[in-house]
């Protein structure tokens, strides 16, 4: 991926700044991941069997936040999980607030 | 020229890579070359120098060819750039050919303490450039290039570096010989020591003889030709009212201007040149400072753009003698303050004089620029090379982050619109979760330094005029901020060297 590929799709991931979704799961990686290493997100439903939701979280424009953690006691490392739950959550927002930055470069 | 660089600026940051592109076409600054390049750049500079230095020191082939077995022979690491002139290739490069270099014995000896192949190569190259075994002292002098085309012999290191202590009656430890070697600062203080006691040292001690090619090196480094050189020693300033001698002003502000030029601009070199005080190098810090002052002299100059072509059309004056223009500005710092004039204006006056008496003064306003030049190009190739950092840091934050161990994946991040998913493998254990969660703050950190840093040059390259764009407005622009850019490119490295860190993986 070059730096306009790049660009594109994190500008894409941004414009839309009602909502901010961020899921883990656990359970088989083979159809979550493809052999180049992409995410199938269609894999991504709780439905398909495979995958289990360990914590999901919600976040709109209005900072309302909806969160789901799982109690699930078959789940290994639980604890732990949330705790990588919370850092891809606030990598997701650092993200955003990274591109704020790099456009308030333009207006100095 | 290249396709895209000719296009207008559309969203300033999907066009960034085309922009730095533009730039370095323009200006002709050719950053180190990176393992996953992820926008175009220009290295084409570097790469011919680099191919000059591995030509003197006797590798042979295509530039893959030789580049490759360089790598080996110097230790380099090629498994992510076998034919790139990366950093380590680049600085390995001017430790044995830029003779700036305060060697570390340690990097360049194999584990059995014995010196490594380009290291041999390098040694052979300088006995012959010295010419420690010129029968005749007359036919002594240092050789910019090799006289002789073969190859150096890279078996005869021992003996090599014996002939050259002899000859320099140093004392026989490789390490202070090989320092002396690659030093060439280091040398000519030696070398003045002997030349002003000649009698103190032995009959076949090669420095007093020395002396004088490592100082006229010295000055053509500084920018000062010979007909500078020459120009310098004539008695002062007739054509000013004879009225040229500063010395009388060594304690006051001098007074610059068309009756004082001469003798002022004369004195600066000489002092510059000749007085061991204002050789000292500056600090980093200072030197970033000193930057800043380059850009404004450059903003308030005319024909800085022809002069700049001119500059780095020559690779001498670009590649050789980074450390030497950097003292030299501090130096000049000093020798203005104590005239009581800042660097910005005291430079410009000394220019402005010394252009108005071009007849007689033209060498020493190209030494000038030659040195603010050398300065600058520097600073901002390790801009250009932080940019591409920045850039990559991004890219690597938008792909996400996959952990594998034992050949499977354990433990994946990754982003998609405004989602953002973790999968966590029924395989993977506490180590590999915390490996990730660790992975997931410092990339947040990393990200966040590197959009500090794309915003300062978006900052600028939104403002460019891809088509129109001139060397004096990169040089400006990039210059103006470079410091800043430099510092928060510094800190993103050490968070990837931390990352690259065994113990921060776990």
């Amino acid at each position: 991926m070059g730096l306009k590929e790049a660009v594109n799709k994190f500008t894409d991931s941004v414009k839309d700044l009602s909502t901010l979704r961020v899921t883990t799961y656990t359970g088989s990686l083979e159809q979550a991941i493809t052999e180049a290493g992409e995410i199938n997100w269609d894999a991504f439903k709780p439905t398909n069997g495979k995958l289990v939701l360990a914590a999901a979280t919600q976040i709109d424009a209005d900072y309302d936040t909806t969160n789901f953690q799982s109690s699930d006691a078959a789940i290994a490392n639980l604890d732990e999980l949330l705790e990588l739950h919370k850092a891809a959550i606030e990598s997701a927002l650092g993200g955003r607030t990274a591109l704020v930055k790099m456009f308030t470069g333009l207006l100095k | 020229m290249v396709g895209a660089s000719a296009s207008a600026a559309g969203d300033p940051l999907a066009e960034l890579g085309d922009a730095l592109l533009r730039a370095q076409e323009v200006t002709g600054i050719a950053p180190t070359e990176p393992a996953r390049p992820v926008y175009r750049q220009g290295f084409g500079p570097r790469r011919a120098e680099a191919l000059r230095r591995l030509d003197a020191l006797g590798y042979r082939g295509d530039a893959r060819t030789r580049i490759a077995q360089f790598k080996v022979e110097a230790a380099i690491d090629r498994r992510r750039t076998p034919f790139a002139i990366d950093d380590a290739t680049w600085a390995a490069l001017d430790d044995l050919r830029g003779l700036e270099a305060t060697i570390d014995p340690r990097r360049w000896r194999d584990r059995d303490g014995a010196w490594l192949p380009a290291m041999r190569r390098a040694i052979a190259l300088r006995r012959r450039e010295l010419a420690v075994d010129a029968g005749e002292p007359m036919a002594f002098g240092l050789a910019d290039e090799p006289d002789d085309d073969a190859p150096p012999d890279v078996d005869a290191a021992a003996d090599d570096l014996q002939r050259v202590a002899e000859a320099l009656g140093a004392d026989a430890a490789e390490d202070r010989v090989v320092a002396l070697l690659f030093d060439e600062e280091a040398l000519l203080e030696e070398a003045e020591a002997a030349a002003d006691e000649p009698l103190a040292f032995g009959l076949d001690d090669l420095r007093p003889r020395l002396h004088a090619a490592l100082h006229r090196r010295d000055r053509s480094l500084l920018g000062l030709d010979d007909d500078a050189g020459e120009a310098q020693d004539e008695p002062s300033a007739e054509s000013f009212d004879g009225d040229g001698d500063a010395h009388e002003h060594e304690n006051g502000a001098l007074a610059f201007g068309m009756r004082d030029a001469l003798g002022s601009v004369r004195q600066f070199f000489r002092d510059l040149v000749d007085l061991p005080r204002y050789r000292r190098r500056p600090s980093p810090q200072q030197l970033r400072v000193y930057v800043i002052s380059v850009v404004r002299v450059l903003d308030r100059l005319p024909d800085v753009g022809a002069r700049w072509r001119s500059f780095t059309a020559d690779p001498h004056a670009v590649w050789q003698g980074e450390r030497r223009s950097g003292a030299w500005l501090h130096g000049a710092a000093s020798w203005l303050r104590e005239r009581g004039r800042g660097l910005v204006d005291g430079l410009i006056e000394l220019l402005e004089d010394a252009t108005r008496a071009a007849r007689k003064l033209a060498g020493y306003v190209t030494a000038i620029f030659t040195n603010l030049f050398r300065v600058l190009y520097h600073d901002l190739a390790r801009v250009f090379e932080h940019a591409h950092r920045a850039a990559a840091t991004f890219v690597r934050f938008t792909r996400g982050v996959t952990l594998r161990r034992d050949g499977r994946v354990q433990v994946a991040l990754r982003r998609s619109g405004s989602e953002a998913a973790v999968v966590v493998a029924p395989t993977a254990d506490l180590r590999d979760i915390r490996r990730l969660r660790a992975r997931v703050r410092l990339d947040n950190e990393r990200v966040t330094l590197a959009a500090e840093l794309l915003g300062l040059v978006l900052g600028i390259t939104a403002s460019w005029a891809l088509s129109s764009l001139g060397p004096l407005a990169v040089l400006s622009g990039l210059g103006g901020r470079a410091q800043r850019i430099i510092l928060i490119g510094q800190r993103l490295a050490a968070l990837s060297h931390e990352s690259q860190a065994p113990a921060s993986a776990a």
